[in-house]
């Protein structure tokens, strides 16, 4: 679901940073999507692992029929992803 | 100008100095790529000088361990018990508050016996057995001095180079001017211990292994001494190594594009900090797996070895990272502040770090690797002959003493089996060879290559260096 992907992108940048990606950087973060994806379908306990809340467990995400466990993990790894930008780290 | 500006100006300039003089520092990445036979080889002079040591394990006794009762000694000072200290000897000394309100200053001699030992018939205390065993292989420097009397500002002096915090550590200009030998682990690595003594310690704080005003990749990394030694080192369930490489590159990308528009130095040390997490995810486990080492290695190093965060154990994975060429290993080790029950305390201390401490010495020597790692050992200042608190035959407590205090360095171009200044009588100022703190941290920079008079970074108008700006000298004499 493209639009889906930019939407989601966006909330995210939005969130985090107060902005929008540029071309470039949304390049590098729908790559990293494709990836993530493509790992998360062809290893789908992998998937369901990463969901899991071992210290909470009532905070474990459940795939449902619209989100299935790859689309959740894709998520999951890009928003750490883009936690983890020094942009997002550091406010000046 | 804006600062940051400056700085990527200066960081373009430092870049390009590393890039095209061989006589720049930047032969050190030379020196990791080709190894230093290649490096001579070649005729390129990577260093400023050639380098005796590769790196170097400082073992820092926090609390000012009393040289009276363990390297210096006075004996004297027995005829001397219970008698005031002469003016003429204390001389204007300024005291700390803890004996400035004393009415006397009684002498306290040493309890322990002091024996000669080995072919160089250096003096120990019986406190040290297992050092004693290898004082040929130490240079004992026993004038040491600074004008710090209190803990923080004389341990900030002795590890940046200044009273004032907010310099770079020893380690942080060693990582910056000669990087690491392997890019799986830190070039600093700092390791701190679990102590014996019956007494609250002096605090530690991180910057004592800070980075100042060089860039922040430069920075000791502190190793747990409880648990896992890093913390989240492991990837959660469902990200594996090659998960974990695409986040990160993606990452990388994202963040090397906000570098190239902001400039900012701290953006890349972010970058290569998260690198160097990365490696450390296979590094450190292995670092700190200690089942492989011989039991007669472990035996060497004592019973606290298989412990974690004690001084034993941090000694043999000092050793551990030595072999995997971190730079520079720094461990402390706290408690030395006897300012009462010292002869409660004291041997407790000194039975924490002897065996260790002589273990690491030997099984650097065994390996071959003593001629080029550098070992150092000691405090921030003395302590003071006079007794602070009650005094009697048995026990004791000494206060903060600056004029006068011991060292002992070993290998990386260290004469073994000698020692290197003397003190008077009542081991409070010093009557050959002062060393200052300034001229201890010059020679360990020495060893490793580095003139401290040309290694400096501009900041705030002035070229600053590990040394400061007063004169420091290399100890000339006890170099090999």
């Amino acid at each position: 679901h493209p639009g889906d992907t930019d939407s989601r992108t966006d909330y995210l940048s939005l969130a985090l940073l107060g902005r929008e990606l540029a071309d470039d950087e949304r390049v590098v973060v729908n790559n990293a999507i494709a990836q993530f994806h493509n790992t998360y379908t062809s290893h789908s306990s992998d998937a369901e692992a990463l969901l899991v809340d071992d210290v909470n467990p009532t905070y474990t995400i459940h795939p449902t029929e619209k989100h299935d466990a790859a689309e959740l993990a894709t998520w999951t790894m890009i928003t750490s992803q883009l936690m983890n930008l020094d942009e997002s780290l550091t406010k000046n | 100008m804006n600062s940051v500006i400056r700085d990527a100006i200066s960081l373009e300039t430092r870049r390009q100095f590393f890039g095209k003089t061989a006589a720049g520092l930047g032969g050190a990445a030379l020196s990791h790529l080709l190894g230093n036979e290649a490096l001579a080889a070649s005729g390129a002079n990577g260093f400023q000088h050639a380098p005796k040591a590769r790196r170097a394990i400082y073992l820092f006794m926090s609390g000012a361990p009393s040289q009276i009762d363990l390297w210096d000694p006075k004996p004297q000072m027995k005829e001397w018990f219970d008698k005031d200290l002469p003016d003429s000897i204390r001389n204007g000394q300024r005291l700390t508050t803890m004996t400035s309100g004393q009415t006397r200053f009684p002498v306290a001699p040493s309890i322990y016996d002091f024996q000669r030992h080995g072919n160089s018939g250096t003096e120990v205390s019986s406190l040290l057995p297992h050092m004693a065993g290898v004082v040929d292989e130490i240079a004992l420097v026993r004038s040491m001095w600074t004008e710090a009397i209190n803990h923080d500002p004389a341990i900030t002096y002795i590890q940046t180079g200044n009273q004032i915090p907010g310099r770079p550590s020893l380690g942080s200009w060693l990582s910056y001017g000669l990087g690491s030998e392997n890019e799986n682990l830190p070039a600093f690595v700092v390791l701190n211990s679990t102590w014996s003594s019956k007494r609250d310690a002096q605090a530690l704080f991180a910057r004592l292994w800070g980075s100042g005003f060089l860039p922040s990749k430069h920075q000791g990394v502190a190793l747990r001494s409880q648990g896992d030694p890093v913390l989240y080192l492991s990837d959660p369930k469902g990200v594996d190594r090659s998960v974990r490489r695409t986040m990160l590159d993606g990452l990388n990308t994202l963040n090397q594009k906000h570098y190239e528009q902001t400039l900012d130095p701290e953006v890349q040390t972010r970058i290569s900090q998260y690198e160097m997490a990365f490696r450390m995810q296979a590094s450190v486990p292995d670092l700190t797996d200690i089942s492989d080492e011989p039991e007669h290695v472990l035996d060497m190093y004592g019973p606290d070895v298989r412990t974690p965060g004690t001084f034993a154990y941090n000694c043999l994975l000092s050793r551990r990272m030595a072999e995997r060429g971190v730079r520079f290993s720094q461990i402390f080790h706290r408690g030395w502040d006897q300012h009462g029950n010292l002869t409660g305390d004291l041997p407790l201390q000194a039975r924490d770090i002897d065996q260790p401490s002589a273990a690491l010495v030997k099984d650097l020597k065994m390996r071959g690797m003593l001629d080029d790692t550098l070992v150092v050992w000691g405090g921030e200042f003395g302590r003071t002959i006079y007794c602070q608190g009650k005094l009697s035959q048995t026990n004791y407590g000494r206060d903060h003493h600056p004029r006068c205090f011991s060292v002992w360095m070993a290998g990386g171009g260290v004469k073994g089996g000698v020692t290197h200044g003397e003190t008077d009588d009542f081991s409070y100022n010093i009557t050959k060879d002062p060393v200052h703190i300034r001229d201890l941290n010059a020679t360990i920079l020495n060893r490793l290559g580095i003139d401290h008079q040309r290694f400096s970074v501009k900041h705030m108008g002035l070229d600053q260096r590990l040394t400061g700006v007063e004169e420091a000298h290399v100890v000339r004499d006890i170099l090999v």
